[in-house]
């Protein structure tokens, strides 16, 4: 599903060259979930953002699906937003303005998905992660495990094929972030295909792989 | 110093924010220096004479038995003369020409002037001209002497001296025996030569002439006097009311410095525009608030970026009051600093400024006005540091994404403003353009007036002159006018008050022009016929027993059928023709009664019709017949253009003050939107990541815009309408204000802010969201 060849992503500054992913080669497999691991300032989530299409690489290859997605315009990224790759983030990011119900729907409305579907489909979200009673909320009345909750909602509304989610813990205390993983791995047994980075070694055992990531460089890559 | 040092810290990391602040504040002043100095010299004229509260001037107000009221601004010589004897209250009076027009000659050299004039020697008593050269007690005490401005004197004599010196005038010589300062421009009394008036305050007092008369009296309480005159006025006048018949003549007392604005009067100089001076007040003012606002907004943005600098601060043992007094000290010097800008400006500019406003400035009659200015500046800056003050103690760390009601409210106010003065352009616009291209009822074009010269001697006769131009190759027609029959400028035209009575047994008044003709004018100027038929030369009772009077004429009488009826004159007059309505006058009046005789006098005007390239065959014409005589002449459709040159300066003026007002409402609102954008950043790295295109992202940030704009405009209509519909009131004949005029209005307004706005948005919309969207 993702081929990354030879992956540089590089600064230039006057004198020198700050290399933050020098040499990547990753593949990942469409239902496998890995765990991005490593240090403060390795890299992992320029590699994730260069996964995501939010970054792109200096040098290298990357095939998304075998499409050389190094070399897509700004307007077919968009299109990969729309309908392959789900994002989650550490700070949650749900649009402060717009209440649970609304930030759920806001791919949808992206997607130009009809009104009544997309109520169908939030309700259906919103049913399973048991937040009905939450829905007419706005973020800041919500928990941090609350709203994480919320963001992998939007995330996976659109049924995406991939599940990015940068340190989506790392805001939580334990009990949370538990909860926030066994729903990532029952997605992951769903069939969604996840990348997540994270520095708790706990958290990295949902997964069904370690990709271990040292200054900008793979160091180990196994399977749990 | 640690103000500064940190105000210029600031400046160099907000260099955007720095550059649209000064920009936008400077600009403002600058119109607003201006506009001061402009409703300034409007509002004093005339009071630079020290005892400008003493004087007054003698009018003459004629009431009809119908109660009709005329008012002139001239009077009677003899009768000042009786007054100052009869009146000790009364110091000094003075008789002034009307302005003239003359060539003075020295050495040979012409120098054309329109503004002469005949006083008597007392003017210097009554005004004070203070005297550069020469003995002011002697001026014009003499007959055959001169006295001269500076600036003509030095126009004539150069560096030379001018005293004693000759100047020749219609072949007498004068001498000149003094030179004073120029006058200012805010007097209605221009004058730039003045010469003795042939007045010697004797004389009958029904030998009245165009004077002016002065007074200038003990004190400024005029009740008494006013009894007195009122008193003289029944006793002298007592024979001539007799010839008057039942007209009332009475003398009244106008205040010096009230003649500027009051256009009641007839005979009177040029008069200040009151509602031009009110308009561009409110512009200035406005232009001034909005440029207020911007600053405003923008201080508070820019302080919302350094909470957490005055946090530190205060944790760190820094009162609230000192940051208050921190930014206000930054407030003044920004204001300042514009302020310096914009006299830079002023500076620069104020030539430019001279030529649009018609005044004559000096650059130190500006800058006198420094200390006063930077008096407003440091109480602006005080007043403009306030509101971001106590807005930023008050909101502590809270972040709003949008902007505050405040900020809001401000936008909506500028976009009113804006809309307001586009609406009244493009009508002003429309209006002057209507009146420049309106159908006038004849045909200006290719019509050529020359004037004749008024000599009787040089009068060839009108035969030969009709010999010798209508065999000229080009002209295609050609007529004789006289009593002014200059079309556009009807002041020369023979002018009668009328009050009689209309068929109805009904008291009309109107004022009635009455120039003469020959028999090709009508046709000449393509003037249509409705009724009857047009004079004859071949009719001898045309000559002087016949009229020819337009529609408007026979409305005002309620004639049904004018044709045949007798005017009361003598010899009494048939009328023989009616002609369809046409503009004589520029189209801000009503067409007049008008009423055509056949020439009896000698001609001064010589209307052809003629290919403008044959102007130089003409022109030598002219000169093979009148060798000494200037060839005199316009062309009538540039001149009927000329009449709206005031017009299409006000909108000259008009048009500066709103795109300068547009301009600053743009960079305020651009300001405004880029800090908009930066707190709206991470939602749209949001809204980008789950797919958002940066269409709809751009669509989004400007929803706000066009929502802001839209309430702008609701509120702005009724009022651009109204006083747009107030505006239009002081034309006769007006456009209609259509819809669109303001629809267009708020289009452009939309169009503007989007244009504006848009820029920041696609940046904010275009941005990777991976730099917003990182972890704080």
């Amino acid at each position: 599903m993702i081929k990354l060849k030879n992956i540089d992503k590089y600064y230039d500054s006057r004198f020198q060259r700050t290399f933050i992913l020098k040499g990547v080669d990753l593949e990942v497999k469409q239902g496998e979930f890995v765990t991005i691991m490593g240090p403060s300032g390795a890299g992992k989530s320029t590699l994730l953002n260069i996964i995501g299409l939010l970054d792109e690489p200096s040098a290298g290859e990357y095939y998304f699906w075998d499409e050389p997605a190094h070399q897509i315009k700004e307007k077919q990224k968009v299109q990969y937003h729309r309908s392959h790759i789900g994002f989650i983030f550490q700070a949650f990011h749900l649009i402060d303005e717009l209440n649970v119900y609304e930030n759920i729907e806001t791919p949808l409305v992206y997607r130009s998905v009809k009104g009544k579907e997309r109520k169908a489909l939030v309700a259906d979200l919103l049913d399973r992660f048991n937040m009905v009673a939450k829905k007419d909320l706005f973020p800041n009345q919500l928990s941090g495990g609350q709203q994480q909750l919320v963001a992998i909602a939007r995330a996976i509304i659109g049924n995406p094929k991939l599940l990015l989610a940068d340190e989506p813990t790392g805001n939580l205390h334990s009990e949370q972030g538990e909860m926030i993983m066994k729903l990532l791995k029952k997605l992951n047994e769903e069939g969604m295909t996840i990348i997540q980075v994270t520095h708790n070694e706990n958290y990295a055992g949902y997964g069904t792989r370690i990709v271990k990531l040292i200054d900008g460089v793979i160091e180990e890559d196994f399977q749990v | 110093m640690i103000l500064i040092n940190n105000l210029l810290r600031i400046i160099r990391k907000n260099k955007l924010d720095f550059f649209l602040n000064l920009t936008g504040l400077s600009a403002a002043m600058v119109i607003f220096i201006f506009i001061s100095l402009y409703v300034e010299n409007e509002m004093t004229y005339d009071n630079y004479h020290p005892d400008a509260d003493r004087i007054f001037r003698l009018t003459t107000s004629l009431t009809s038995p119908a109660g009709q009221n005329t008012h002139m601004a001239l009077a009677n010589p003899p009768f000042a003369h009786i007054l100052k004897n009869r009146c000790p209250e009364i110091g000094e009076y003075v008789c002034i020409g009307a302005e003239g027009g003359a060539t003075l000659t020295f050495e040979g050299n012409e120098f054309k002037k329109t503004d002469l004039r005949a006083a008597n020697s007392s003017i210097f008593n009554v005004f004070s001209y203070p005297a550069v050269l020469g003995n002011p007690s002697e001026f014009l005490k003499s007959p055959n002497t001169i006295v001269l401005t500076e600036t003509l004197a030095k126009n004539i004599f150069g560096n030379s001296p001018p005293l004693g010196q000759k100047i020749t005038i219609d072949k007498k010589d004068y001498e000149v025996t003094g030179v004073i300062k120029d006058l200012p421009t805010n007097t209605d009394l221009q004058f730039s030569a003045l010469i003795p008036s042939d007045f010697d305050g004797t004389g009958e007092l029904v030998d009245w002439g165009d004077y002016y008369v002065y007074l200038k009296t003990t004190t400024s309480d005029i009740s008494e006097l006013k009894n007195k005159i009122d008193l003289l006025t029944t006793e002298k006048y007592s024979d001539l009311q007799k010839t008057l018949g039942e007209f009332q003549l009475v003398h009244r007392l106008q205040p010096l410095q009230s003649i500027h604005f009051d256009n009641s009067l007839l005979a009177d100089s040029p008069k200040g525009n009151k509602t031009m001076v009110y308009t561009f007040s409110v512009a200035g003012l406005l232009i001034l608030i909005i440029a207020g606002i911007n600053y405003n907004n923008l201080t508070i943005a820019q302080l919302e970026k350094r909470q957490k600098e005055f946090s530190i601060r205060k944790t760190i043992g820094c009162g609230k009051n000192r940051i208050i007094y921190n930014i206000i000290g930054e407030s003044v010097l920004n204001i300042i600093l514009a302020g310096a800008v914009s006299v830079l400006m002023v500076t620069l500019l104020f030539q430019s400024f001279n030529a649009l406003f018609d005044k004559a400035f000096h650059l130190l009659s500006i800058l006198r006005l420094l200390p006063a200015m930077l008096f407003v500046f440091i109480i602006l800056g005080i007043f403009s540091g306030l509101y971001p003050a106590f807005n930023t103690i008050k909101s502590s760390l809270i972040k709003k994404s949008g902007f505050s009601r405040f900020g809001k409210s401000l936008v909506i106010f500028q976009n009113v403003v804006a809309i307001i003065m586009i609406a009244g352009l493009f009508i002003i616009w429309n209006q002057t353009h209507f009146m420049k291209n309106a159908e006038l009822g004849f045909d200006k074009e290719q019509l050529i007036v020359v004037e004749i010269p008024p000599e009787p001697e040089k009068f060839p006769g009108k035969e030969v002159l009709r010999q010798e131009f209508s065999t000229l190759p080009g002209i295609e027609n050609f007529a004789f006018g006289s009593g002014g029959t200059n079309l556009g400028s009807t002041a020369n035209w023979m002018k009668a008050i009328m009050a009689v009575k209309d068929d109805e047994g009904n008291d009309v008044q109107f004022v009635l022009n009455q120039p003469q003709i020959d028999e090709n004018y009508i046709g000449l100027l393509g003037i249509e016929i409705v009724e009857g038929r047009n004079f004859s030369g071949n009719n001898p009772g045309d000559a002087d027993k016949s009229a020819i009077i337009n529609e408007t004429y026979a409305r005002i009488m309620g004639w049904n059928e004018p044709l045949g009826k007798i005017l009361d004159e003598t010899p009494p007059q048939k009328i023989i023709g009616v002609v369809k309505d046409f503009h004589f006058n520029a189209l801000n009046n009503p067409i007049e009664p008008l009423k055509f005789t056949m020439l009896s006098r000698q001609p001064s005007y010589i209307f052809l019709k003629a290919q403008p390239e044959n102007l130089k065959l003409i022109q030598q014409k002219w000169e093979s017949i009148y060798p000494d005589e200037p060839f005199e002449f316009q062309f009538m459709d540039q001149h009927m253009a000329g009449l709206y040159k005031k017009n299409e300066k006000e909108m000259a003026i008009f048009s500066y003050l709103t795109i300068i007002a547009i301009i600053i409402s743009c960079l305020g609102l651009y300001g405004l939107a880029s800090h908009f954008m930066i707190r709206r950043t991470k939602e749209v790295g949001i809204r980008k990541v789950n797919g958002a295109t940066v269409r709809e992202v751009v669509k989004l940030l400007n929803q706000g815009f066009v929502q802001w704009v839209l309430i702008a405009f609701v509120i702005a209509t009724p009022i651009a309408y109204y006083a747009m519909n107030n505006w239009l009131e002081n034309f006769a004949y007006k456009t209609d204000l259509r819809w669109w005029i303001f629809a267009l209005a708020g289009l452009l307004a939309l169009g503007i802010a989007l244009l504006t706005v848009s820029f920041q948005s696609y940046k904010a919309a275009t941005k990777n969201p991976i730099e917003s969207l990182r972890y704080e």
